[in-house]
């Protein structure tokens, strides 16, 4: 493609979607907020009427086909798309809100209405919604072979709890269990989080001391944090590459023989973990640097008037002072890592690939979009939706504050 | 200085650690083709070529992929701030009913990764003919940038006293009007460390954009990375070359705006 | 400049009311302080003049401007908040100059005016600088800036003063005055501190609870309170209050207290008392500590009767007085004597207490008995 074509088109869709969006924030703001009474009912009129002609041809029957292609930014049907799904958006929520609070409860929550509920009809699109359609798909029986009659028009079955029980009984990928995924998934969190914490904490010790080129050794450690994930875990894959990668090639030199990382269940789990590591450990490191350095000198030399050795100001000033530092730091890395599908699923190959370094969310991608078993999936995401439920609820007993951070 | 020379030698093993991969990708970016296969391990190749650059950048759809990303990253980014500043000030603002309920509702949406609800939106951006568009692919980043940027912006708006506001519009300015000349531009700031937030995630999305996008003329750069890297036989080279290439000026801007990013990170969710 | 006429407010929350039907008027010109204890309403009242809260019900006008339903902006006044809230983000040039911009005001009108301002307020050094390069008391002046520059029908001052140290508070307690004195702009300042409002006030509104419980000079809050309330409040220390029963055995009436100490009753209050039907109800006598004196010198024959023994439990230091607190015949009372008597504790006093400042109060409706 022309690039200069391709620069000039973004720069056009990118002028275009902001001023959509601007546009109608701000002249509903301006008009609804400054001239409520006056030009409140023509307004509403006067901007539904298109709104509702577009909002008809993109959701009726004859539905734009793929609207978007940066060869077709002459195309009407694209800008259309995109207004509707943001300004057209941005404004029924804005419209909606507005003229709801203003005629019901006398204008009282007229403004904050008016700002909030762009955004939340968003998150409620992207969001509420996907997870009762979800909810609804998880009861359903919907795959590969009744797609195409469902698309068709035909309705969604309901098949109780069945997709549910299937998902601790039968395998989300081809052999794997459910419990063997989540056992991983522990392990996997677990071995990560400990590395994470303990390269992390020895690092940020070792940069707080006063030493020269410290500024230099902290932009070479953040290096793993700043380069793209994709790359990284790419490149690392090719490291492990069992013939040609660096690895196996350091491996014999000091005489041990090669090792198949690409397959062999165990080597392919540990080379996921050693990259997750890997990534994970710069991130740790600043945060607790940070901790570290906001801890007053001066308890540090109270301890040693105590007559408290280096270890014992470690256990009894480092610790206890971090802690706060730790805590939420350790948990956001927990959930992360539960959560983190890209190195697995990209150390592993996309086409199913092994399935003895899989954990819950790489399993839950593949089965749906590899497998397209779609009803299980939904299924297996609600119970995975459960698990972070409960890790969430753990956080905020450990962190205690969460409830009181939520109601200011 | 004697009596650090442990200090300075695990720092130095550890950077090397860190820097490793890379050395290696920026290695084989510049071997030519005939020694990509070499079984020896040798960090400074002994012949250098570009031609790995040049055929990245003119055989191979590079920079349709750069552009694609970068359509998707800005106007995530923009959706992002500019829907969450006002949704995030109405919230820090006022109280009204639902509102609690609605900040455990941006909370928990940051503790779910976009895989668990990537399969009805699938559906849902199907149904709306979102599949394979830009549109679609920017739709599915807000799942995870709205609520984030929405929470952090509260938090910083939170900061913000009530009193300045008011003094505004003592002053001679509406609500809205002390919002957009007061509090905006103090706020900058965050503003941009939530751009900031929005445009990395976006920029280095591959899971969900690997589900959306089908045809290979509307790949992001690491779906056309995979790709290169997919067949690996043939084209490590290009690869490499390829990752260089998107990673030097992300590394330059992250390694400038990494405490930022931090700040916002604690500030956003930590503090939660 | 113009009045401001505040009549039957009221603001409720559910069934609390916050305000409970406030009126009163600030005359053109006019300083008026309102003063009460934290929590008592009166921040909620300025800010429903300025527009900042609605209210349920009443009127405000400035002028002849009704302004409830109207936004800040369309009010035509002016704020000193007590955190100063100066825009951090400008310069304090900008941040004076901020109201004339939206107003649109010609440039070279702008910088007259904040120039005029900054000088009557000392700060054309600093104009340049943004807010958090500047001390306490600047900001303060900033802030004043802020609110003179726009020549507004009213001043509003929600406790301007109460963010800085005490020395500091002195002196702008001092430049807040003789501003006042050159502007002579209608004026409404809210303050927890009787101080301030003795000091600053042409008149003053004394706030509890959401009522308004007294309007007057400051000397005549001081000399005549109309209740307990306002007894206690203004004057430091606070007045001392002991119950007790009036008893009239004709020629002379006495007051005596729950613990049997006999007090008579100037002559001059008999017969508004008598008209009154006193006798047998429950009272307060109140007693301002700045009233006592020693009774060492001649005292003549009509006061001997307020004439009391006295033992020192605790004296306090305060440099030109001494806060002493007695016994007289089991009621504990402040008394301030003048420096160098610093009795020790059990050090016997006679104590004189002057006739003319006899304050008394209904026990169950707080009100004074003789409005005087």
């Amino acid at each position: 493609m022309d690039s200069l074509a391709a620069v000039t088109q973004v720069g056009l869709l990118l002028a275009f979607t902001a001023a959509v969006i601007a546009a109608v924030e701000v002249a509903l703001f301006v008009f609804i907020y400054r001239y409520q009474s006056r030009f409140y009912w023509p307004l509403v009129l006067g901007m539904a009427l298109p709104l509702a002609y577009g909002a008809a041809k993109v959701f009726g029957k004859g539905a734009v086909a793929a609207p978007d292609d940066l060869s077709v930014v002459a195309d009407p049907t694209f800008w259309e798309s995109l207004s509707l799904t943001w300004g057209g958006g941005t404004f029924l929520g804005v419209l909606g809100a507005g003229l709801f609070f203003k005629t019901t409860i006398k204008g009282r929550y007229g403004v904050p209405a008016m700002m909030i509920a762009p955004a939340m009809l968003f998150v409620s699109l992207l969001v509420v919604f996907p997870f009762f359609f979800e909810l609804r798909l998880a009861f359903a029986n919907l795959n590969l072979y009744s797609i195409g009659r469902w698309i068709q028009g035909e309705p969604l079955g309901f098949v109780g709890i069945d997709n549910f029980i299937n998902v601790f009984t039968s395998s989300p990928l081809q052999t794997a269990t459910f419990w063997e995924l989540f056992l991983r998934t522990i392990l996997w969190t677990f071995i990560n989080i400990s590395f994470h914490v303990a390269f992390g904490l020895g690092l940020a010790l070792l940069l707080n001391r006063p030493i020269r080129g410290r500024a230099i050794y902290r932009t070479l450690l953040i290096v793993p944090w700043a380069i793209p994930q994709v790359v990284a875990v790419l490149a690392w894959r090719g490291e492990f590459h069992p013939q040609f990668g660096m690895v196996n090639q350091v491996l014999n030199m000091f005489g041990v023989s090669s090792v198949n990382w690409w397959s062999d269940p165990v080597p392919i789990f540990i080379s996921c973990c050693i990259v997750n590591i890997w990534l994970g450990i710069p991130f740790m490191m600043i945060v607790f640097l940070g901790g570290l350095q906001s801890i007053p000198k001066t308890l540090y030399e109270a301890a040693e008037i105590d007559g408290a050795s280096i270890i014992k100001q470690f256990l009894e000033v480092t610790v206890p002072m971090l802690k706060p530092v730790v805590i939420p730091s350790v948990t956001l890395g927990t959930i992360w890592t539960f959560n983190n599908i890209n190195v697995i699923y990209l150390m592993t190959g996309q086409d199913g690939g092994n399935e003895s370094a899989d954990i819950l969310v790489s399993a839950l991608y593949k089965s749906a979009f590899t497998y397209s078993r779609y009803s299980y999936s939904a299924a297996f995401a609600l119970v995975i939706f459960g698990i972070l439920m409960g890790l969430t609820m753990m956080w905020m007993r450990v962190s205690g504050g969460t409830s009181r951070g939520v109601a200011k | 200085m004697k009596k650090n020379w442990w200090v300075h030698g695990i720092l130095w093993v550890a950077c090397f650690m860190s820097v490793l991969p890379v050395l290696r990708v920026i290695a084989v970016s510049i071997r030519p083709g005939d020694r990509l296969f070499t079984t020896e391990f040798e960090l400074i190749p002994k012949v250098t070529t570009w031609s790995n650059y040049t055929e990245v950048f003119t055989q191979t759809g590079f920079f349709s992929w750069l552009g694609n990303s970068l359509l998707i990253t800005i106007m995530t980014a923009m959706i992002g701030v500019i829907l969450s500043a006002t949704a995030a000030y109405g919230i820090s603002r006022y109280k009204f009913p639902t509102r609690s309920a609605l900040l455990v509702l941006l909370m928990g949406t940051q503790m779910i990764p976009v895989v668990v609800l990537l399969l009805p939106l699938y559906f849902i951006l199907r149904r709306l003919n979102l599949i394979d568009t830009y549109s679609g692919v920017i739709v599915a980043y807000s799942v995870t940038t709205l609520p984030f940027c929405i929470w952090l912006l509260k938090g910083y708006f939170d900061t913000v006293p009530r009193s300045l506001e008011e003094a505004a519009q003592v002053d001679g300015l509406t609500v809205v009007g002390s919002f957009w000349r007061v509090v905006l531009p103090l706020s900058t700031p965050s503003l941009a460390i939530a751009g900031l937030f929005s445009i990395t995630q976006a920029w280095n999305e591959y899971i969900v954009a690997r589900v959306i996008l089908q045809s290979s003329e509307k790949y992001t750069w690491p779906l056309g990375l995979f790709e290169l890297q997919g067949d690996f036989s043939s084209r490590w080279g290009l690869f490499a070359a390829a990752s260089v290439s998107v990673s030097i000026p992300v590394m330059i801007v992250f390694l400038y705006s990494s405490k930022w990013l931090l700040t916002g990170l604690t500030v956003g969710s930590v503090k939660g | 400049m113009s009045e401001l006429t505040i009549t039957n407010i009221v603001k409720s929350y559910g069934h609390k009311n916050v305000l409970n039907d406030i009126s009163f008027q600030a005359k053109e010109g006019e300083f008026l302080v309102l003063v009460g204890p934290s929590g008592c309403g009166k921040s909620t009242l300025l800010r429903s003049v300025a527009g900042l809260e609605t209210v349920t019900s009443g009127s405000i006008r400035i002028g002849s401007k009704e302004v409830i339903g109207l936004a800040p902006k369309d009010r035509d006044i002016a704020m000193v908040f007590q955190d100063y809230a100066l825009y951090p983000h400008k310069s304090v040039y900008e941040n004076i100059a901020f109201g004339l911009r939206i107003r649109r005001m010609p440039e070279a009108e702008i910088d007259r005016r904040v120039q005029e301002a900054a000088g009557k307020l000392d700060l054309i050094p600093f104009l340049n600088r943004k807010p958090s390069a500047l001390s306490g008391g600047q900001r303060q002046r900033v802030a004043i800036g802020r609110a003179i520059v726009r020549d507004p029908k009213l001043f509003l001052f929600d406790e301007p003063l109460s963010n800085l140290d005490a020395k500091l508070r002195g002196s702008m307690r001092i430049s807040l005055a003789k501003l006042h004195k050159e502007l002579n702009a209608t004026s409404l300042y809210v303050t927890h501190d009787q101080v301030e409002a003795m000091t600053l006030a042409d008149r003053i509104v004394v706030l509890d609870s959401g009522k308004i419980q007294q309007i007057g000079k400051p000397l005549e809050l001081y000399y005549r309170p109309s209740n307990v309330f306002v007894a206690t409040f203004i004057g430091s220390p606070g007045m001392n209050l002991i119950d007790g029963r009036l008893e009239d055995r004709g020629t002379q009436m006495y007051f005596r207290t729950h613990k049997g100490l006999l007090v008579e009753v100037p002559t001059d209050w008999h017969q508004a008392l008598r008209a009154k039907p006193l006798t047998g109800k429950d009272l307060i006598w109140g007693l301002r500590p700045e009233n006592f004196r020693l009774a060492q010198e001649p005292v003549d024959a009509a006061e001997k009767d307020r004439v009391f023994d006295a033992t020192t439990v605790v004296t306090e230091l305060l440099g030109p007085t001494s806060s002493v607190l007695v016994d007289i015949h089991g009621h504990e009372i402040y008394v301030s004597l003048p420096a160098p008597h610093r009795p020790t504790r059990g050090t016997r006093l006679k104590l004189h207490f002057k006739s003319k400042h006899f304050y008394m109060f209904d026990k169950a409706t707080s009100l004074a008995v003789i409005a005087t």
